[in-house]
């Protein structure tokens, strides 16, 4: 069924949502259909609307068994160390029964601090009235022609509540949430951290996520209030043929902190520009990504800082790797408004271009008006260095492994704020990338420090 | 053991070394000397195989093996190390897991982490290099004489049949070349039959080398040989005064 | 109105002002060598690098104006070096839009801006680095600096890159500021006064970019000059 009004009502009935969200819905659908795509960006013309599925029953999502999962995606897992739990899991066959006991505990925990982390439907369900308070304060639908869409067709995403003062110590991460299918298409996720609370969220993962259904359109709202602390990690390869484009905002409170680690692989063509809103006085904001872009991708990613607030700070760190022809665009903005006194803010934007079939291009903006402000921005684009690769191989590493570590360590800085397991996952699946010989090779992690 | 035959390189199509042929044995320390522009490093760059550096003509034979047909990769890993003249930096790579690889890729086995550590704190310790410099990225922030000190380090590591010591001596103070000769020296006692061919235009290297034959080059070529006494007297009457 | 310059030899010099025609078109060809100094023209002006062309080019902006400079570099071994100063007060506004295109090999363009603002002044900066596929070699690099004075100033710099060559070595550098305490105090703490002081560190900072030689130093007289009167 294509895209209408009798799809998003029926989509709004089988969940059982009240009248205010299918209304909601069927404003946001009015106003996706009223605006023009946009008119800068990847190239979206071969999106078809009305040829996307805007609803797949869970069972739908998910292959029946392991035998059925094709052996391109096993074998991706198996080179990437996958543990195989989570092969079974994200390969969306169900099979889940280690991670459920880890889960249910985990579930007993935070139910006694009062944490509430589950999936948006749920969210609205049970706990309405604290969900109407913030959803879609952030990023309303007349925000862009995407955010629109996901406002009428959401599906699945996390609803995360920290209350105050709590710290929430563990990850959480999307894929604990075993109800619900691993990684819709139309996400949105709202999370709120009240006064001095902390959590760090983690979404997806290094393996290729294969997507029945082109668009992937999410839409994330963050909440930070005063004192409180959140760090939202995503990692995202996505099949060659999505269409990824996620609106992402965040607003910092009074000495709140917003972290945005972004690690965006794969995908036909992605448009993500994480922004952090530094509304309270001393808030901080720190935009940590990284993407690649292989052949015939386009990455076009960055991200967005409003300083707002008195002696705010931000810190962007955007480092993209563009080889076999693909396109790596940065689009950045970062914005101190009159009321942002002595507002700090240091951007860093490098592009390491592998061979010259592809392209790196920047456009970043930087808007200052006041006089105290401390702002600085520094872009690069250069290749691989032919004397570190002489060096590397002059200590017996092959070409291929020399490159490897050096693109390892150009993202270095992204890579140093994943969780362990994770790191790994990372730094293999860039050595896949430059050499897919390599699959089948035992590559051995180097490790941090001893 | 080490045998270079009439090679002749051109870099971006200069001619540098003409007809450059040396032969060496096993546990001895050359010494070669030469003003600059004689063809020095671009000698130490061949041996490593730099591709910037294109062999015209000759041979260069390592345990009866034509290494010319090797990549640097497989060169490194047949025993021959080059201690460069300026190490270049790797952001993101720190020194630990670079040796612990590099060791792994020489010798075939791989020591577990701790093992690993306790023979590079050991090592460390002989070069004077506070522990904190393991984990710290490769030659990022090292000043030009700890940059020589990891390139012995490196050395120490990987235990190489034929090293190349590309001006270790230049820019040092006396305190840090003598920890990078006695760390040297150290290197020899545990490997008894690594040759070391000692690059370096400053005369004064022979205080802290003996060497067993001191080479001058100039134009791309050897022009005289003889003992530690010819250093002496390119001290006394430079390069000009000795051939 | 429209004015091309042909330069064919070595050390040749070019002089731009408010009454130069508003499109400018230079034609640097092989071998040639120039120098342009440019105290307020407004307008755009075009330079095509043939090879082993070079150009410095010191510019100056003191009043309102809309100024492209727009650097072509069609033949190899062709170097640019372009400084800017500008000094903007009241409420002066001025748009720069320059753009370094590169489609030769071996070639490299440097640009570096200081801008001094002050009262309700606005500055619009737009920086492109282009590199071609087949211009190969290439060392293209931008900074800009700003100091901002009052609360009501407004700057807004796009440093744009657009690289299609992996053997390049690009780099941007935006800044936006105020006066750094720490020199401030240091210049105070020997007897400097507070609005000395700050002139000191004003011109300091402007012409920190331009060579001390011939021509060279009139310029710097100028902005001296300027910043005096501004502060």
């Amino acid at each position: 069924m294509g895209l209408s009004k009798k799809l998003v009502t029926n989509l709004s009935e089988q969940k059982n949502e009240p009248g205010w969200m299918t209304d909601f819905r069927l404003q946001a659908l009015q106003l996706f259909e009223s605006m023009p795509l946009p008119s800068w960006g990847v190239d979206l013309k071969k999106v078809n609307f009305d040829d996307l599925t805007y609803y797949l029953k869970p069972a739908e999502q998910q292959w029946s068994s392991w035998s059925d999962v094709p052996d391109s995606i096993k074998e991706t897992f198996e080179s990437l160390g996958v543990p195989e739990a989570e092969k079974k899991f994200l390969a969306g066959v169900g099979a889940q029964y280690e991670s459920e006991v880890v889960y249910k505990n985990l579930k007993e925990e935070w139910a006694k601090q009062g944490v509430i982390f589950v999936d948006t439907s749920t969210g609205l369900r049970e706990h309405e009235k604290l969900f109407k308070t913030y959803f879609s304060t952030i990023v309303k639908p007349h925000d862009n022609k995407f955010a629109a869409l996901n406002a009428a067709v959401w599906s699945g995403g996390s609803f995360i509540f920290i209350p105050e003062g709590v710290h929430v110590e563990l990850p959480l991460q999307a894929y604990f949430r075993i109800n619900s299918p691993k990684m819709g298409q139309f996400e949105r996720t709202l999370i709120v951290a009240a006064p001095n609370s902390r959590v760090h969220y983690i979404e997806g993962c290094s393996a290729p996520v294969y997507q029945k259904g082109s668009l992937h359109s999410a839409v994330v709202e963050v909440i930070a209030c005063a004192g409180s602390r959140v760090r939202y990690t995503t990692i995202q390869n996505w099949s060659s043929d999505v269409y990824n484009l996620v609106t992402k905002r965040a607003v910092a409170h009074e000495d709140a902190a917003v972290e945005w680690i972004d690690g965006n692989f794969g995908s036909q063509a992605t448009m993500k520009y994480p922004c952090i809103v530094l509304q309270g006085d001393r808030a901080r904001g720190q935009l940590i990504s990284v993407s690649v872009a292989g052949n015939g991708q386009h990455q076009d990613v960055g991200g967005k800082i409003i300083h707002q607030g008195k002696q705010t700070t931000s810190h962007i760190i955007s480092k993209s790797i563009c080889r076999c022809g693909g396109v790596s665009t940065y689009r950045g903005l970062v914005t101190v408004e009159k009321t942002a006194a002595n507002a700090k803010s240091q951007v860093q934007c490098d592009a390491l271009l592998l061979d010259s079939r592809s392209v790196a291009l920047s456009k970043p903006n930087i808007i200052v008006n006041r006089h105290d402000s401390d702002v600085g921005h520094e872009a690069s684009v250069s290749t691989v260095d032919e004397e570190q690769l002489l060096y590397l191989q002059s200590r017996g590493f092959s070409v291929q492994r020399a490159r490897a570590m050096i693109v390892n360590g150009f993202i270095d800085l992204f890579v140093q704020e994943l969780p362990m397991e994770y790191a790994v996952e990372i730094n293999r699946l860039i050595a896949l990338e430059l050499d897919p010989s390599m699959r089948f090779a035992n590559v051995q992690h180097s490790g941090r420090s001893g | 053991m080490f045998t270079i035959s009439n090679l002749c390189v051109a870099v971006e199509g200069k001619q540098i070394l003409s007809n450059f042929s040396f032969s060496c044995l096993p546990g001895q320390t050359y010494l070669f000397m030469g003003p600059n522009g004689s063809g020095k490093t671009t000698l130490a760059r061949t041996i490593i195989g730099d591709p910037f550096c294109v062999v015209q003509k000759g041979e260069i034979f390592f345990n009866k093996k034509n290494i010319l047909d090797l990549s640097p990769d497989e060169r490194a890993k047949f025993g021959i190390f080059l201690a460069f003249q300026y190490p270049c930096s790797i952001p993101g790579l720190t020194v630990f897991s670079f040796l612990k690889e590099a060791h792994r890729a020489r010798f075939g086995k791989n020591f577990e982490v701790k093992q690993f550590r306790d023979l590079l704190y050991r090592y460390a310790d002989l070069l004077k290099f506070d522990h904190s410099y393991l984990f710290r990225n490769l030659n990022e922030g090292f000043s030009g004489g700890e940059k020589k000190r990891l390139e012995m380090l490196q050395l120490l590591v990987l235990q190489p049949n034929l090293v190349i010591l590309d001006e270790i001596d230049s820019g040092l103070d006396v305190d840090s070349a003598t920890v990078v000769f006695d760390a040297l020296e150290h290197a020899r006692k545990e490997n008894p039959i690594m040759a070391v061919l000692c690059i370096s235009h400053h005369p004064h290297v022979v205080e802290f080398l003996k060497p067993d034959l001191v080479h001058i080059i100039s134009d791309g070529a050897i022009v005289c040989s003889g003992g530690v006494e010819l250093a002496q007297k390119v001290q006394r009457d430079g390069y000009n005064g000795t051939f | 109105m429209e004015l091309t310059i042909e330069v064919m030899k070595k050390n040749q010099t070019i002089f731009l002002d408010e009454k130069t025609s508003r499109d400018v078109t230079i034609n640097l060809y092989s071998h040639s060598s120039t120098q342009i100094y440019d105290t307020g023209h407004a307008g755009s002006v075009t330079c095509y690098f043939h090879v082993g062309s070079t150009l410095d080019y010191s510019f100056f902006i003191s009043s309102s104006t809309q100024k492209k400079l727009n650097l072509f570099f069609v033949g190899e071994n062709a170097l640019a070096f372009v400084k800017g100063v500008c000094i903007l007060q009241e409420n002066q506004n001025a748009s720069l839009v320059i753009e370094q295109n590169h489609s030769a090999s071996n070639t490299e363009s440097v640009f570096l801006m200081r801008s001094l603002l002050a009262d309700e002044a606005v500055l619009y900066q737009k920086g492109n680095i282009i590199v071609l596929q087949k211009a190969s070699s290439v060392a293209a690099s931008q900074k800009s600096k700003a100091i901002t004075l009052s609360p009501n100033v407004k700057v807004q710099m796009l440093p744009e890159l657009d690289v299609r060559n992996k053997n390049v070595r690009c780099l941007h550098g935006a800044a936006v500021g105020s006066f750094d305490e720490k020199q401030l105090f240091y210049l105070q703490s020997r007897g400097v006064d507070g609005k000395s002081a700050r002139q000191l560190l004003a011109q300091s900072f402007l012409t920190a970019d331009l060579k001390k030689g011939k021509g060279q130093e009139e310029f710097i007289e100028m902005i001296h000059k300027k910043v005096q009167e501004l502060l």
